[in-house]
C-alpha cells in the first residue's frame, strides 16, 4: 500500500489530529514502516489456514446480567476537562436552528 | 382519511413507486448495559449510571452481557433468521461527544442473525419483508443543547445500553407498509419480552432508506436516508413527504437533485431537510474488536433458546380465528397485547364462549383498564371471575349495562360477580311469570300506545318496554319484556 500525503492527512482528520508539516512527514515514515513490517506476513503460505478473529485462544467470554454499583456521584466527572454537574460540557455541536441531535 | 391511512399506495395514480427499507433500533430490556455492569435504566440523574467501561476510560475492558446475546438470538429465531455458529464484534470509529471511546462496539461482517422474514398485515392482507440481518451493538449517550449557550451538555447514562438493529431488505413499497412492518416488529418484541418498546423513551427508533423509480422497474435508484424517527406516525409521515419530494423532482426533470444523503424529518413543517454540510463522508474503519473474544454457539444451545419462544402473534391470530371462531378483527385486536390475549385465553378456559368473552375483554374490560390507568395484571379481577361475569350476562342474570357497574365493583373489592350482583340489587328479572304480570299491568295502563303497536307502529313498543323497566327499577330483562309485550298484544313479532 502506497502511503501518500493525502492518506496521512485523511487519517489525521479522521482522528481529529492537527498535524504540522514535520509531524505529517514523520507519521508517513511510521506508517510506511508499520505497513512494511505487516506486509512481510504476505510471504507466508496460508493455504488452508482460517483467518483468526482474535489474538487469544478464547471464546464465549460472557457475564451474567447482574448489576454492580456505578461510580459514586461526582467521580464520573472528576477527570472531565469541563463539567456542569451532573453533565459533561463539550463545545456546542449543532447550529442555532434547534436541529435534533444526530449520531451517524 | 389520507391514502396512506387507508393502506393504499399514495403513488397509485402516478407512474412511480417507492422502495423502502428500514433499520430499526430496539433497546433491549436487560438489567445491565451491554459491556459493563452499570444498570441500564431510564430517568436517573445524568451520568449517575456510568463506570470506567462505559465512560471509555483507559485501561477498562468490556465484557459481553449474556442476556443481550440470548435476546438477539431469540428475535432471530422468531423471524426465521439463520443463526451462524460464530459471531464477533467490531469497532466502528467516529467522533461524537456522546460516544466516549471514539468508537462504537457493533457488528459488521458476522452479525448474530442473518436473513429472516417478517410477516405482517396491512388492512387484513398479509405482507412479507425479508431481513438482511439483526446485529447487536451499544447505544450512545445523549447530547443536550441548551438554547443560547455556547456549549452542549452530555449525559452518558444511555451510553453502552444494549441496542439491537433489525435491518430489512428494501421490500416495503408504501409508508403504511413501513408503519405496519414496524408495528409487527414491536408486537413480536413485546411477545418475546426482549424490549419494553417504549417509544416515548426512545426504546424503538427507526432510520428509513427510501428511493423512487418507475413502477415495475427492477433496478434501485439513488436512495436517501431519514434518520431517528421515533413513532409509527412519524415514520409514515416522513416517508410520505420524502416520497412526494422525490416524485416532484422526477416529474420536473430534476432527478439529478436526488442525491444519496441523510435527511431529517421536521414534523412541524411537514418536510424532510438535507443534513448536507453537517456531515463528512463517513469512514468508520471497522475492524474486529480486539477486547472481545468471538462467540461460538452450539446448535444445542440455539435449540434451547428456540424452545423458549412463545406462540407468536400471527400464529395466535390464526388459532383464535380457526379454533375459537373469532372474526379476523376481534382476533387481531386481542393478540395485539400479549397480556390481554393471555387473559382472554384464561377466561375462555373457564367459560368457553370466545365471542362474548372476547367482546367483554375488548370493550368493558379495556375501558375499565383505561379509566383506572392500570395494566391487566393490576386490575384485581382474576380471569375466572371475569368469565363468571360474562356468563351471568349471557344467562340474563344481569343486564349488559349493569354488568359494567358490577365489573367496577369487582375491581374495587376483588369479590365475585354473583355476590355483587345480588348485593347491588342489579339482578336482571328474567322470571317469566313475574314479568308477564308487569307487562299485563303496563298494557292495561297505556291503551293508546298498545293500539299503535297493533297497527304496526314499532316505535311505540319501546315506550312500553320503557314502562316495564320503570316498574321493575331497570331490572327487567328488556329482550324478554319486548317479546312478552308482543305476545300479549298479539302484534307480529319484531324483526
Amino acid at each position: 500500500m502506497d502511503v501518500t500525503d493525502e492518506l496521512v492527512a485523511k487519517i489525521a482528520r479522521l482522528s481529529r489530529l492537527a498535524l504540522g508539516e514535520e509531524e505529517s512527514a514523520e507519521m508517513k515514515e511510521h506508517f510506511r514502516k508499520v505497513l512494511g513490517f505487516v506486509s512481510e506476513l504476505e510471504s507466508l503460505d496460508l493455504e488452508g489456514v482460517a483467518p483468526s478473529l482474535f489474538a487469544l485462544d478464547a471464546s464465549n467470554v460472557q457475564r451474567e446480567d447482574e448489576p454492580a454499583p456505578s461510580l459514586p456521584a461526582g467521580a464520573a466527572l472528576a477527570n472531565a476537562p469541563a463539567a456542569h454537574p451532573p453533565f459533561f460540557l463539550v463545545p456546542r455541536i449543532v447550529g442555532d436552528a434547534g436541529e435534533p441531535e444526530m449520531s451517524p | 382519511m389520507s391514502a396512506a391511512a387507508a393502506g393504499r399506495d399514495p403513488l397509485e395514480s402516478t407512474r412511480f413507486e417507492a422502495v423502502i427499507g428500514l433499520e430499526v433500533h430496539v433497546q433491549l430490556l436487560t438489567r445491565t448495559k451491554m459491556f459493563c455492569r452499570c444498570e441500564a435504566r431510564f430517568g436517573t440523574e445524568a451520568n449517575a449510571l456510568t463506570c470506567p467501561v462505559c465512560l471509555g476510560l483507559p485501561g477498562s475492558l468490556p465484557c459481553i452481557n449474556r442476556r443481550a446475546v440470548e435476546s438477539t438470538v431469540r428475535v432471530g429465531l422468531a423471524f426465521g433468521s439463520e443463526i451462524p455458529l460464530l459471531t464477533k464484534f467490531d469497532r466502528k470509529s467516529y467522533f461524537y461527544p456522546d460516544l466516549p471511546k471514539g468508537y462504537q462496539i457493533s457488528q459488521k461482517d458476522d452479525p448474530i442473525c442473518k436473513g429472516g422474514r417478517v410477516e405482517f398485515f396491512v388492512d387484513g392482507e398479509i405482507r412479507v419483508a425479508r431481513l438482511v440481518r439483526i446485529h447487536l451493538e451499544e447505544d450512545a449517550g445523549k447530547n443536550i443543547h441548551v438554547e443560547g449557550r455556547p456549549e452542549s451538555w452530555v449525559d452518558l447514562n444511555r451510553a453502552g445500553t444494549p441496542l439491537m438493529e433489525v435491518v430489512s431488505e428494501p421490500d416495503l413499497r408504501t409508508p403504511r407498509e413501513a408503519g405496519d412492518y414496524m408495528r409487527m416488529l414491536r408486537q413480536v418484541m413485546l411477545y418475546l419480552g426482549v424490549s419494553d418498546c417504549n417509544m416515548e423513551e426512545g426504546s424503538l427508533r427507526c432510520d428509513c432508506n427510501v428511493s423512487t423509480r418507475l413502477r415495475g422497474a427492477s433496478h434501485l435508484e439513488t436512495r436517501t436516508e431519514i434518520k431517528n424517527l421515533n413513532s409509527f406516525l412519524n415514520v409514515e409521515k416522513a416517508l410520505e413527504h420524502e416520497i412526494a419530494r422525490q416524485i416532484r423532482l422526477r416529474e420536473t426533470g430534476r432527478e439529478a437533485e436526488i442525491v444519496q444523503e441523510t435527511r431529517l424529518y421536521d414534523p412541524d413543517r411537514g418536510e424532510t431537510r438535507s443534513m448536507r454540510g453537517k456531515e463528512e463522508a463517513h469512514d468508520y474503519r471497522y475492524f474486529p474488536e480486539p477486547d472481545l473474544a468471538p462467540l461460538v454457539f452450539s446448535p444445542e444451545w440455539i435449540d434451547g433458546l428456540r424452545a423458549t419462544l412463545p406462540e407468536l402473534p400471527l400464529v395466535r391470530l390464526g388459532r383464535f380465528q380457526e379454533d375459537l371462531g373469532l372474526s379476523a378483527y376481534h382476533a387481531d385486536q386481542l393478540v395485539r397485547d400479549k397480556e390481554i390475549a393471555d387473559y382472554f385465553e384464561r377466561c375462555v378456559e373457564s367459560y368457553r364462549q370466545p365471542q362474548s368473552v372476547g367482546n367483554w375483554v375488548l370493550n368493558a374490560l379495556r375501558e375499565e383498564l383505561r379509566s383506572r390507568g392500570v395494566g391487566i395484571e393490576d386490575i384485581g379481577v382474576a380471569p375466572e371471575r371475569f368469565a363468571e361475569l360474562v356468563r351471568a350476562v349471557d344467562d340474563g342474570a344481569v343486564s349488559t349495562q349493569k354488568a359494567r357497574d358490577v365489573l367496577r365493583a369487582m375491581a374495587d373489592s376483588g369479590r365475585p360477580a354473583a355476590e355483587l350482583i345480588r348485593e347491588m340489587g342489579v339482578e336482571q328479572i328474567s322470571d317469566d311469570s313475574f314479568l308477564r304480570g308487569v307487562v299485563q299491568d303496563v298494557i292495561a295502563a297505556h291503551p293508546g300506545p298498545v293500539e299503535d303497536v297493533r297497527r304496526g307502529k314499532r316505535n311505540s313498543i319501546n315506550f312500553l318496554v320503557g314502562q316495564v323497566m320503570r316498574r321493575t327499577k331497570g331490572q327487567a330483562n328488556p329482550a324478554m319484556a319486548m317479546s312478552l309485550i308482543d305476545e300479549l298484544i298479539g302484534s307480529p313479532p319484531a324483526e
